[in-house]
């Protein structure tokens, strides 16, 4: 055997060990061009999520006050699904819902500012679509926001929460952006925030500092914005909506195709700040069905309720003109023939029952039924999907859209009308959690389940109100006025083993901390 | 030099004031950081805690370092017996009154939610002037007056030393930590 190299071996060897990192380079360049080719071929996405958009109070669905006159009007090309419901009752679980294709209890994220399960933390859109995609994320929304900073690997452009404000004073996203998230809690929420906050006198600066600039704001704008101005749930984010859409109107420009971008907008979520041009249109004898009060009512009386129930509708009018300029803006740069255009919400907003908001244990329609309206490249007609949909088939559907295959473990599905079947027997689940630690059985919480046209509520370990079922007919009877549970004891029985196994099933890696 | 020297007073009563600042700073993070701790069991593990508990006490250093500053600066500004003679006393004393009002303060600072950028401005510069002006006067007299309330000022400021001894560390610790946090 010949020990030594010839000086020829020699020769040829180096050659190759120098022809070696060319030739890695060389593949990862062709790699990354064929990826780029067939990326090249795959459709835009844009997502459009508009926070605390119930559809029950769009005229696009059949609200009696012309709330949505510009999404009626991109409908005519779009499609449309009458019966979407988000995963949860506020924005962390229902986003992650979203960008995670599983529901809350799998993913956990069910409390204000919580965070995906870090073991499932990779499985999320942005890292599914794929790198061939250029993929962006904007969240006006600190909930949400947080969610982005989980996700920030692998998002190639994250823009800034106050980026389209009048005012950018978060110290998290502008001071840390390595460590957003920590940072988040310590400055955002604990330390600059509240009547007590943890810093004793900079919070005192800080506080005066946002106060007297929202205040400047305020007094600049006052005459388009007679109520104040809105402020993304902190005065130190305060925007006025035209900047937001104009915004994001950039934003979409700027974007290199094929492009996954991913837009989560504050408006219509409270406080109710429309400009002045429409505040009192909906100054009308109309009254929506009177119900009684919940359990769980937080005492607000039905005058008062229509009171704000009004100024919603307000100020989702608001939203919807500037929509209406956004996707008018999207069609005159021609994306409406490249893409698709999703747009839907986190959830609703109830205003029945004496509770006004979100944060409730209560699950009724309209805080679980949000818009969707998917429009595909070159779409013209409008097409109506009835079957029940979820939050969780957003993923999915996205990441058949983009040509990924969809993994075993999301709990979603394909979207009928987009590649995937409409199936009645399909079952949706929607949960209320923040009660429960995140890496324990869900002991307090209130679920919903809907099946066909029923849909079983279920009250779990409320104090006073333990173990609750309450059962309705969503075809016969949308409002939820007529309970079935004593009535229909089979089916709640039915409906309830169901949900029993599927959160029995959810709750075991539950208890396993990461 | 020396003139400049003079006008500050001496090390161990700077240390001395710094642990009572310390003292009452630290102790308002943490208190306050417990107060939020049950709401974040329920989804935060501990390693997400220690970042943010790093975060507090690099900030309650940060913010004790300003005070103490503030405090030397005065006592350079003013003539020596009234601040830099006692020192160690006087400006313990005014630490623990300037941490007093400003949890006052918070309480009731919705009052200037209306107000203007301008009233902001000049209402808040007022309210620091006249804090710090009769926190200079009352600290000055009872200091001067009382030699009994000296002894026991200076006892508790002697006393408060330990904590800065634990303290100081922890936000030293906590810098460091968020330091390497936002360069990795």
């Amino acid at each position: 055997m010949k020990r030594s190299l010839s000086r020829r071996d020699f020769l040829k060897l180096a050659s190759i060990l120098a022809m070696s990192p060319l030739a890695d380079k060389t593949y990862r360049v062709l790699s990354r061009a064929q990826a780029t080719s067939q990326a090249s071929q795959s459709p835009n996405i844009i997502v459009i999520l508009l926070d605390t958009l119930s559809a029950v109070q769009l005229s696009l669905y059949g609200y009696p006050r012309d709330t949505s006159p510009n999404l009626v009007r991109f409908a005519e090309r779009a499609t449309v699904f009458h019966s979407h419901h988000a995963a949860a009752n506020f924005t962390t679980p229902s986003t992650a819902s979203f960008l995670t294709g599983v529901h809350p209890w799998t993913h956990r994220a069910f409390h204000f500012s919580g965070l995906v399960r870090k073991d499932l933390q990779a499985r999320n859109i942005f890292n599914l679509i794929g790198d061939g995609y250029q993929r962006t994320g904007f969240a006006h929304n600190l909930l949400a926001n947080a969610l982005l900073f989980q996700f920030n690997e692998y998002i190639d452009q994250h823009i800034k929460l106050g980026s389209y404000s009048l005012l950018d004073k978060t110290i998290y996203d502008n001071y840390f952006p390595k460590d957003a998230l920590s940072a988040y809690r310590s400055f955002d929420q604990y330390l600059f925030w509240g009547d007590y906050p943890g810093s004793l006198y900079f919070s005192l600066a800080y506080t005066l500092g946002n106060v007297s600039d929202y205040n400047a704001a305020e007094a600049k704008y006052e005459s388009a914005y007679p109520r104040g101005i809105p402020g993304a749930g902190n005065p130190q984010l305060a925007f006025i909506h035209k900047h937001l859409f104009d915004g994001v109107m950039n934003l979409l420009e700027t974007r290199r195709p094929p492009f996954f971008t991913y837009i989560h907008l504050y408006p219509p979520h409270e406080p109710y700040l429309p400009r002045k041009e429409f505040m009192g249109i909906f100054r009308d004898d109309w009254k929506p069905v009177v119900k009684k009060p919940h359990y769980f009512s937080k005492g607000e009386t039905d005058k008062h309720l229509d009171i704000l129930r009004t100024r919603y509708n307000e100020y989702i009018a608001n939203a919807d003109f500037e929509m209406g300029r956004l996707l008018d803006h999207i069609a005159k740069i021609g994306l409406l023939d490249t893409s698709y255009v999703i747009v839907t919400s986190d959830h609703g907003q109830l205003f029945e029952r004496g509770v006004h908001g979100h944060n409730t244990p209560l699950l009724y329609e309209p805080i679980l039924r949000i818009p969707l309206i998917i429009s595909q490249p070159g779409q013209q007609e409008r097409i109506d999907i009835h079957a029940n949909t979820s939050t969780v088939d957003l993923m999915p559907t996205i990441l058949s859209i983009a040509g990924q295959s969809v993994p075993e473990w999301c709990e979603g599905e394909v979207l009928p009308g987009l590649g995937g079947e409409a199936s009645a027997q399909r079952s949706i689940y929607s949960v209320e959690a923040k009660s429960n630690y995140a890496y324990q059985p869900l002991s307090m919480a209130t679920f919903s389940l809907i099946k066909e046209s029923y849909k079983l509520i279920q009250y779990r370990g409320y104090k006073g109100y333990e173990d609750v079922s309450e059962l309705y007919d969503l075809k016969n009877d949308p409002d939820e006025l007529d309970d079935l549970s004593k009535t229909n004891p089979s089916l709640v029985k039915e409906l309830r083993a169901e949900l029993d196994a599927k959160i029995k099933e959810a709750d075991q890696p539950a208890l396993q901390q990461p | 030099m020396d003139r400049i020297k003079n006008k500050f007073p001496s090390i161990p009563e700077i240390v001395l004031v710094l642990s009572t600042i310390v003292f009452i700073n630290f102790s308002w993070s943490i208190g306050r950081m417990f107060w939020f701790l049950p709401s974040w069991l329920y989804f935060l593990s501990l390693l997400d805690i220690i970042p943010i508990l790093a975060y507090v006490l690099a900030f309650a250093l940060f913010e004790s370092l300003l005070v103490i500053g503030f405090l030397m600066f005065l006592s350079f500004l003013l003539p020596p017996r009234y601040l830099r003679d006692h020192f160690k006393t006087q400006g313990s004393l005014m630490a623990i009154m300037f941490g007093g009002t400003s949890i006052l303060a918070h309480r009731y600072l919705s009052i200037a939610y209306p107000w203007s950028p301008r009233q902001i401005i000049v209402y808040s510069a007022l309210f620091v002037s006249a804090v710090v002006f009769l926190a200079l006067v009352i600290s000055y007299l009872s200091i001067h007056r009382f030699a009994r309330f000296e002894k026991l000022v200076a006892g508790l400021a002697e006393r408060m030393s330990i904590f800065f001894y634990i303290y100081g560390p922890l936000g030293v610790i906590g810098l460091l930590v968020a330091v390497i946090r936002n360069i990795f």
